[in-house]
Order: C-alpha cells, then structure tokens, then sequence
C-alpha cells in the first residue's frame, strides 16, 4: 500500500488549487518532517499567494512539533542533577 | 532538527542547500541567520547565494516583525506594518521567480559540453551580515 504522505506531497503538484489546498492540509494533520522540503518548494514556489501561505503556516506547525518532541527526548536523557537520597 | 539543517547548508549537493534555505526562509528560523548569511558570503554557486539572500530578507523582516510585536504594546502590527511586510514578502517571491529563472538558464549552461568552470565565491559588496548587524534600513528592502 502507498504512503499516504506520497500521495498528499504528489497533490501539491496539481494545478487546481483546491486539490493542493487540501494537500496542505491533510500533510499538516500527518505531521511528517519529511514534507517540510515540499512545503517549503510550495511556500517558495506556489503562484497562489493564499497556498503560499498555507504551505508556510503547515511547514511551522510541523517543524515546532519536531523541536518540542526534540527538547523533551533531550530533557529526558539528561541525567537528573538532583541528590540521590537513598 | 535545527543543527540538522544547518549541517544540510554545507551538503555538496546545491539542490538541498537550496532546499534547506527554503525551509529555513518558511520556518522563519532567526537562530540560522548567522549560517544564511555564511551561504550568502562564501558558497560557490551564484543561484544559492541568491536564495540565501531571499531566505535571508525573509528571516529579518520576520525577527523585525516579532521584535515589534514585543517592545511594543500593541498586541499587533500596524495595518501600515502589516502591509509593508506582505509587500516583502511579495516582492521576494517576484524576485525569487526571477532567480530559479536565471537558476535554470545557468543549469543548462551547465549540462553543455563546454561549459565554464564553476565561479569563485561572491565578491559582492553587500555584506548581509554587516548589514545585519548593524540593523537593515528599510531602504535595504526597495
């Protein structure tokens, strides 16, 4: 079975707006850092200033999950500075 | 993910540095400026040089916007604000056309057999990170 992440990034490609609007969407609901360069080629790219938008507002959405996922993995391998009381 | 990103800025391949910049630029990543303004000095390739300096413009007018939102006590930019920056951001994305243009021109310059060596580093006057250092005028942007 096909990614669903392929399907939506191969729909930021179609020239009815609607479609690649709906593509942001649905890639933003996934969340995959994988999509940030296609978003980021949308934002840059896109004739449509409103998709620009939206492909920019989606790239942010995901990028600061990714780094609060990132900070709370690095807080919690850190070792705790706290005295051991046993 | 940043550092990540940042390591992506030095990849031979000058397709994902300029993928990366585009990242960097829709993410408005302040804490790459420094990195931007490195690519816009010293990388090779002219076309990725022009979109670090895009990516670079994008960045800036973004921490300006978010350091206006701060010292001041308006909860929001002006309209007049507002619209200056959407006028950045437009006339970015105008000349950001004009570049992958010119970009593709350059590539096919490239794919023939006697193509010229690859140029030096830019020696442009415009230094990006002086200028960010010392605060853009808003004449930078016209």
């Amino acid at each position: 079975m096909r990614d669903p992440l392929e399907i939506w990034l191969g729909r930021l490609r179609d020239p009815d707006a609607a479609v690649r609007r709906q593509a942001i969407r649905q890639i933003e609901l996934i969340g995959d850092p994988r999509a940030l360069g296609a978003l980021a080629q949308c934002f840059a790219l896109d004739p449509d200033l409103e998709i620009r938008k939206l492909a920019q507002n989606a790239g942010k959405t995901i990028y600061q999950a990714v780094e609060r996922r990132l900070a709370n993995e690095r807080r919690h391998a850190s070792p705790n500075p706290s005295p051991d009381h046993s | 993910m940043l550092p990540e990103l940042l390591e992506r800025l030095k990849h031979p391949d000058q397709w994902v540095r300029i993928e990366t910049l585009r990242i960097l630029a829709m993410v408005e990543e302040v804490r790459a400026l420094n990195a931007i303004a490195q690519v816009y000095r010293t990388d090779p390739e002219p076309g990725v040089r022009q979109v670090a300096h895009w990516a670079g413009r994008i960045i800036y007018a973004a921490k300006r916007s978010a350091q206006t939102s701060v010292t001041t006590s308006a909860p929001a930019l002006t309209e007049r604000q507002e619209a200056f920056l959407h006028s950045l951001i437009e006339k970015d994305h105008r000349t950001y056309d004009l570049m992958q243009l010119s970009l593709q021109r350059e590539q096919l310059r490239e794919t023939r057999p006697s193509a010229p060596p690859a140029l030096p580093p830019s020696q442009a006057p415009l230094d990006l990170m002086r200028l960010l250092d010392e605060g853009l005028s808003e004449d930078f942007f016209s």
